[in-house]
């Protein structure tokens, strides 16, 4: 009888850990709902973290915000290589550089169609890169463009292409464990990416390394948004705008997501100096541990 | 592969997957795709990957699905008791307008029957919607809702995009069938 009370009780903690994740303090750092939307986050320190919003780009410093117009083009993704080497991609071939002072211009192809018939393809458009090798290669839903030793971008050579854009949304042909069939990949840095089955097992691949990282959350399979590498551990922003984090070897744990009504999806999320960013439709938070 | 809504405008396939009835044999060659953020709707896209050889299955898979989960929910809101006997009545020409509308539309708040149709009018006037003005104008007339409205519908409705795409892609659906139809006669086996 009291091992069934304790088993009832380990049951019951078990279940709401699950269901009530911890509180965790959230800042808002960025409040678009007057006028601007947010496309995607990302981050070099606590106080030096980027924005691709509607026809901009912005570098927020201790909250200052400078804006870097792109317009007719649109900035759909960012991808840092370290504080001073950030990148910015969208349609229209755009690919901005920024060396931790300035933006630049690194690409642009001809101005993108306005206003763009869904689902008639997308042959201008870059949502982010990975390196492939030393090469940086910028990648998007069948464009692809890679960057020269100096700075320019060109296309590869059609041989070429089909692997590298296999290789930017699926990773790089390695063995999977057995019974994986690929459900999602993420590049977190140079020879560094996270995975999926459909089963939902996670691995983390790193220099041909694989280790396993527990089973995603069912919200995860359903879609997984975003994953950073942060102090150690994995974070992911999952459907129904659910955080979540990894916690020892291979267990994953909700953590309390901002509070804001209306918040539906989180589409971005990046990691720095200990601080987490989300970003939902118009607005970016900041949840730091020290 | 191909990403399903670039090339498609498929942006909820992923996130939909496990709801569509199709075997874990297919749905387990596709991969979630690049996602990012629709300029559209501002929203986050669900785009899968897919093989190229399963996009007219991925389709009408969608095209399915969203009639049988959120069309039959949406009658069931907005037309209350009636919506059974609704759906029993409906004609099949009134049936295929809803299920193309339900297609590409597949939310949209209720009717505000306080504010001008005008003003309603637009991308988030989905199937819902258009559910919730007829069972409104239903119940101005003192009748039964009807799904069958949206054939003979000649007020504003016929100036937003979805109504006049539903009804597009529902004509091309029977005059495909009629075509079928006449070539059977025609040659038979």
């Amino acid at each position: 009888m009291v091992s069934f009370l304790l088993s009832l009780a380990a049951l019951l903690f078990v279940a709401g850990d699950t269901s009530s994740p911890p509180a965790r303090q959230w800042e808002k750092v960025f409040d678009g709902s007057a006028h601007d939307w947010v496309y995607a986050v990302a981050a070099v320190g606590r106080d030096d973290w980027f924005i691709a919003m509607d026809g901009a780009v912005a570098k927020v410093t201790k909250g200052n915000i400078e804006r870097y117009a792109t317009s007719p083009r649109q900035a759909e993704g960012l991808f840092v290589v370290s504080r001073d080497d950030v990148y910015a991609f969208g349609d229209g071939e755009l690919v901005l550089h920024h060396d931790g002072k300035k933006w630049t211009t690194e690409h642009v192809g001809a101005p993108p169609p306005r206003p763009r018939r869904r689902g008639t393809g997308a042959p201008d458009m870059l949502r982010g890169a990975y390196f492939s090798d030393a090469t940086l290669v910028a990648v998007g839903p069948s464009l692809i463009v890679v960057r020269q030793p100096d700075g320019s971008w060109v296309r590869p050579p059609k041989a070429e292409r089909q692997k590298l854009w296999e290789a930017g949304g699926s990773g790089p042909q390695i063995p999977r464990p057995r019974n994986c069939y690929l459900a999602g990949w993420h590049w977190l840095g140079k020879d560094r990416g996270f995975f999926y089955c459909h089963d939902r097992r996670a691995f983390l691949w790193h220099a041909g390394e694989l280790t396993p990282k527990g089973k995603i959350p069912r919200q995860c399979d359903e879609s997984l948004n975003a994953v950073v590498e942060e102090a150690g551990e994995f974070y992911a922003a999952c459907n129904q705008a659910t955080v979540w984090k990894t916690e020892g070897a291979e267990a994953w744990k909700p953590i309390q997501a901002p509070k804001e009504d209306g918040l539906k999806e989180i589409g971005s999320m990046a990691g720095a100096d200990g601080c987490l960013f989300v970003a939902g439709p118009r607005s970016v938070w900041r949840s730091c541990h020290r | 592969m191909v990403e399903t809504f670039n090339e498609g405008g498929l942006d909820f396939l992923w996130r939909e997957k496990n709801k569509l009835g199709l075997p874990g044999a297919i749905t387990r060659t596709w991969q979630q795709g690049l996602g990012g953020v629709s300029p559209e709707s501002h929203h986050t896209v669900y785009a899968a990957k897919i093989p190229a050889r399963d996009q007219l299955l991925a389709y009408s898979a969608q095209i399915a699905a969203s009639f049988r989960l959120n069309f039959h929910a949406s009658v069931r809101t907005e037309f209350g008791d009636g919506a059974q006997s609704a759906v029993a009545s409906a004609s099949r020409k009134a049936l295929l307008v809803w299920q193309a509308y339900a297609f590409l539309a597949p939310g949209g708040g209720p009717y505000d029957p306080k504010k001008p149709l005008r003003e309603q009018l637009g991308m988030k006037f989905g199937h819902r919607s258009a559910l919730s003005l007829y069972a409104y104008n239903a119940r101005q007339q003192g009748r039964k809702p009807s799904l069958d409205d949206i054939v003979t519908d000649r007020t504003l409705l016929v100036h937003l995009e979805w109504f006049h795409s539903a009804k597009t892609r529902a004509a091309e659906a029977l005059f495909m069938e009629r075509l079928l139809k006449s070539a059977r006669e025609l040659l038979p086996k």
